[in-house]
């Protein structure tokens, strides 16, 4: 009788507590704070990296992950976390280069200079529970797609050779649609907290990698070191607001996207191909508002332009720049619009 | 109307839980990194991996003398954590140093085959046995690290439990938080039992979550400047959660009875100066036909027809007796603590504690089984009980401003 008391008693404390749903699998990100203050606001990250496994040819191109991507995996004192890059469009011609320098450089045991977008992104987290800490020891990777957080997507320049002509829609692909993307981005939580040296982020796995969706600016674009930072709520296809607040868009400058966004302004409208990276800025925030102290927040995320669609009418306002894009790749410097 | 009172005396039951059960958390936050526990718990469980006693051996001083180690680790002091990978790692470092090939093979198989002849050896043999690349072997080093390092945190487990009873029991005993008075008084004590539940609601409510959007700002913000509340974080308890619950936690009734047994004491040793037959019996007479005297039977009546109330009024008459009133009186509305006192008189102390204890024990376990379930269980029942109670008061007990409308006044037009 006692020890039915006993468990009536645990059962009502637990009823009471109520029951936690259960947790989908986390996994933790520990970077420095100098390497998050530093690139926070950068679009890109330049990195001598030593290439341990390379793809042998692009992906086919499908959708979901047979995006036409090279992947290579390697690492990076720069970096100091298990890393892959991937250079899109890989099978284009303008690429080839780049994609040769890459397959010379694998195993070979030494690095190459690598330009591209960084991006911190859950999508091949290590196990529950598992951590990767920026600075500890990477080991060698042995296949093209270790467990990682870390990537330099999409690569800008390999060895020297530019691969700027990559960053355009990929032909032949089905990105997610917004609806589906963003559903599952906005629904993404971090828990988030730091101390004098680093930040640690726990999240849950993320999916979803390519996102085509419409952009329309709440402001002009913000010009950095390295491209640009805008600010845009996101919409489908056929014109409905997927996301009301704005999120920020990221663009790589010498790329086709950055021609096409610096001279927009609130208002105007862009069809892209996007990638979402989780948004350092807003983490650095975080930090700084809640003096450190763990706080459990919607993952805070932003989206890398990789390609621009032609044919969109882009600007609702009288400002020039918003005429719609050629579909062939940029050599910005000679293209037709954007001139003022 | 609703009677919330049952609902109170829960929630503020559930509120002295809750900051209880914080300040132990902080005492064993304190304890825990005071006696570098993590550290001692983790060393302990790679030297039972490593096949060493608690001083070490060989294999474990060349293990922590891998750059790996050295690298992540202050001066005379063990790591608090270790990843598998790092572990993983130094092992192979370690088992290479020590081996007896020359050179150093580079392979961890052959690495583990060349160490010195042992238990580790063969455990790791047998680990490895299977292995068909380098990374899978360091993949099953660091599994087998990750297996002992659950056993390790079963063991930090138990013993933080074994602290958290102990911090749990002195808590309790300092702040004299008997659940069972607690209960008493947030039931008869409306005014105690309103502020306690104000307090309990403000704590209840879940901090404002934190504004991620980018409204109003550019896509390269400025930095915010460091919020107060960041630069001065909140107590566990603030000054008038403190107030709040010294009317509930109190040793000041407890000491009462401790300055009056003093009281007594001292009236007794004053009869036996006074050569008086049976001091002790002289003072219980004088206590006693004062409760008489104040008692209904006969205080309603003067003289009274009862004749015990008249022989008490008589014994109050005398002298002696006034004196040791005067005192006990005194002393029953002292409740500060005795300090040097409580050893003055070590057989006051001992029969204080005899009356002490027994009136306390019952109350002091719920209270130290109830705050060693920890505070985030309290925090999660308290903000339940919140919720039930906010649900459950009707429009017309809330205050006034809250919206409602004023009632009519006055007739109609024309």
């Amino acid at each position: 009788m006692r020890q039915r008391r006993t468990v009536g008693f645990v059962f009502a404390c637990l009823v009471l507590a109520g029951g936690a749903p259960p947790a989908a699998a986390q996994s933790t990100l520990v970077l420095q704070n100098t390497f998050l203050e530093k690139y926070k606001n950068r679009a890109t990250i330049g990195a001598n990296y030593f290439v341990d496994r390379a793809h042998k040819k692009p992906n086919a191109i499908k959708s979901d992950g047979q995006d036409g991507d090279l992947h290579f995996a390697g690492r990076a004192q720069d970096v100091g976390l298990p890393l892959v890059a991937e250079i899109v469009n890989a099978g284009a011609g303008s690429q080839q280069t780049a994609v040769a320098a890459v397959h010379q450089a694998a195993g070979s045991g030494a690095a190459v200079p690598l330009t591209g977008a960084w991006r911190i992104w859950f999508e091949h987290p290590p196990g529950q529970g598992a951590a990767q800490v920026q600075g500890e020891p990477v080991p060698a990777p042995s296949n093209t797609n270790p467990d990682h957080v870390f990537e330099i997507h999409p690569v800008l320049g390999v060895a020297g050779d530019a691969v700027a002509g990559s960053f355009v829609p990929i032909p032949g692909f089905t990105a997610y649609d917004a609806q589906t993307a963003f559903g599952d981005y906005e629904h993404l939580q971090a828990t988030i907290q730091s101390n004098d040296s680093a930040t640690e982020i726990v999240s849950q796995k993320a999916g979803h990698n390519y996102a085509e969706f419409v952009m329309e600016l709440a402001g002009p674009p913000t010009p950095v070191a390295d491209g640009y930072f805008a600010l845009a709520t996101i919409q489908d296809l056929e014109g409905n607001t997927v996301v009301s607040d704005p999120r920020r868009m990221v663009f790589v400058a010498g790329t086709a996207p950055a021609e096409a966004v610096k001279d927009l302004n609130a208002g105007d409208q862009l069809h892209v191909l996007g990638i979402p990276r989780v948004n350092l800025e807003r983490v650095s925030y975080a930090m700084q508002t809640s003096g450190g102290a763990p706080v459990t927040v919607p993952l805070p995320y932003e989206m890398i332009v990789v390609g621009v669609y032609p044919g969109w009418s882009a600007s609702t306002t009288s400002a020039p720049g918003g005429t719609p894009l050629a579909a062939s790749p940029c050599p910005c410097a000679s293209h037709p619009s954007g001139e003022k | 109307m609703l009677d919330l009172t049952a609902l109170d005396v829960a929630i503020g039951l559930t509120f002295v839980y809750l900051i209880l059960s914080l300040l132990c958390t902080g005492v064993n936050e304190w304890w825990s990194r005071q006696r570098g526990l993590r550290s001692q718990f983790l060393k302990q469980g790679i030297h039972r991996l490593l096949g060493a006693g608690p001083s070490g051996n060989e294999f474990t001083q060349a293990f922590y003398n891998s750059p790996l180690i050295r690298g992540i680790t202050r001066e005379n002091s063990h790591p608090s954590y270790l990843s598998p990978r790092m572990f993983a790692l130094a092992l192979v470092d370690a088992a290479r140093k020590l081996g007896t090939a020359t050179p150093a093979p580079s392979g961890i198989r052959e690495t583990i085959d060349r160490m010195p002849a042992g238990d580790l050896q063969q455990t790791l043999a047998a680990l490895l046995g299977t292995a068909k690349s380098e990374e899978e072997a360091l993949q099953k080093i660091e599994a087998w690290f990750s297996d002992g390092m659950d056993r390790v945190s079963g063991w930090y487990k138990r013993h933080m439990q074994t602290v958290t009873l102990i911090v749990a029991a002195v808590v309790t005993i300092l702040a004299n938080a008997d659940t069972l008075a607690i209960v008493h008084r947030l039931w008869i004590d409306p005014a105690v039992r309103d502020a306690v539940v104000a307090h309990a609601q403000a704590r209840a409510k879940e901090p404002p979550p934190l504004q991620m959007g980018y409204v109003g700002q550019s896509a390269v913000p400025t930095p915010p400047v460091a919020t107060p509340a960041a630069a001065n974080p909140s107590p566990i308890v603030s000054p008038e959660e403190r107030d709040a619950l010294t009317q509930l936690l109190t040793w000041s009734s407890d000491f009462r009875v401790f300055h009056r047994l003093v009281a007594e004491r001292e009236a007794i040793a004053s009869y036996r100066s006074r050569h008086v037959s049976n001091p002790a019996l002289q003072v219980r007479a004088c206590l006693n036909a004062r409760d008489t005297v104040r008692s209904p039977l006969c205080s309603a009546y003067s003289p009274s027809p009862i004749p015990d109330c008249e022989a008490a009024r008589k014994i109050l008459t005398d002298q002696a007796c006034e004196v040791t009133l005067r005192k006990v009186a005194a002393a029953e509305s002292d409740g500060s603590f005795p300090g040097g006192g409580l050893l003055a008189a070590p057989l006051v102390l001992g029969a204080w504690l005899w009356w002490l204890v027994p009136r306390r024990i019952v109350g002091w376990l719920l209270t130290i089984f109830a705050i060693s379930l920890g505070a985030p269980f309290w925090f999660g029942a308290l903000q339940k009980l919140v919720n039930i109670r906010s649900s459950g008061v009707s429009p017309a007990e809330k205050k006034p401003g809250t919206g409602m409308a004023a009632p009519a006044t006055g007739g109609g037009a024309g």
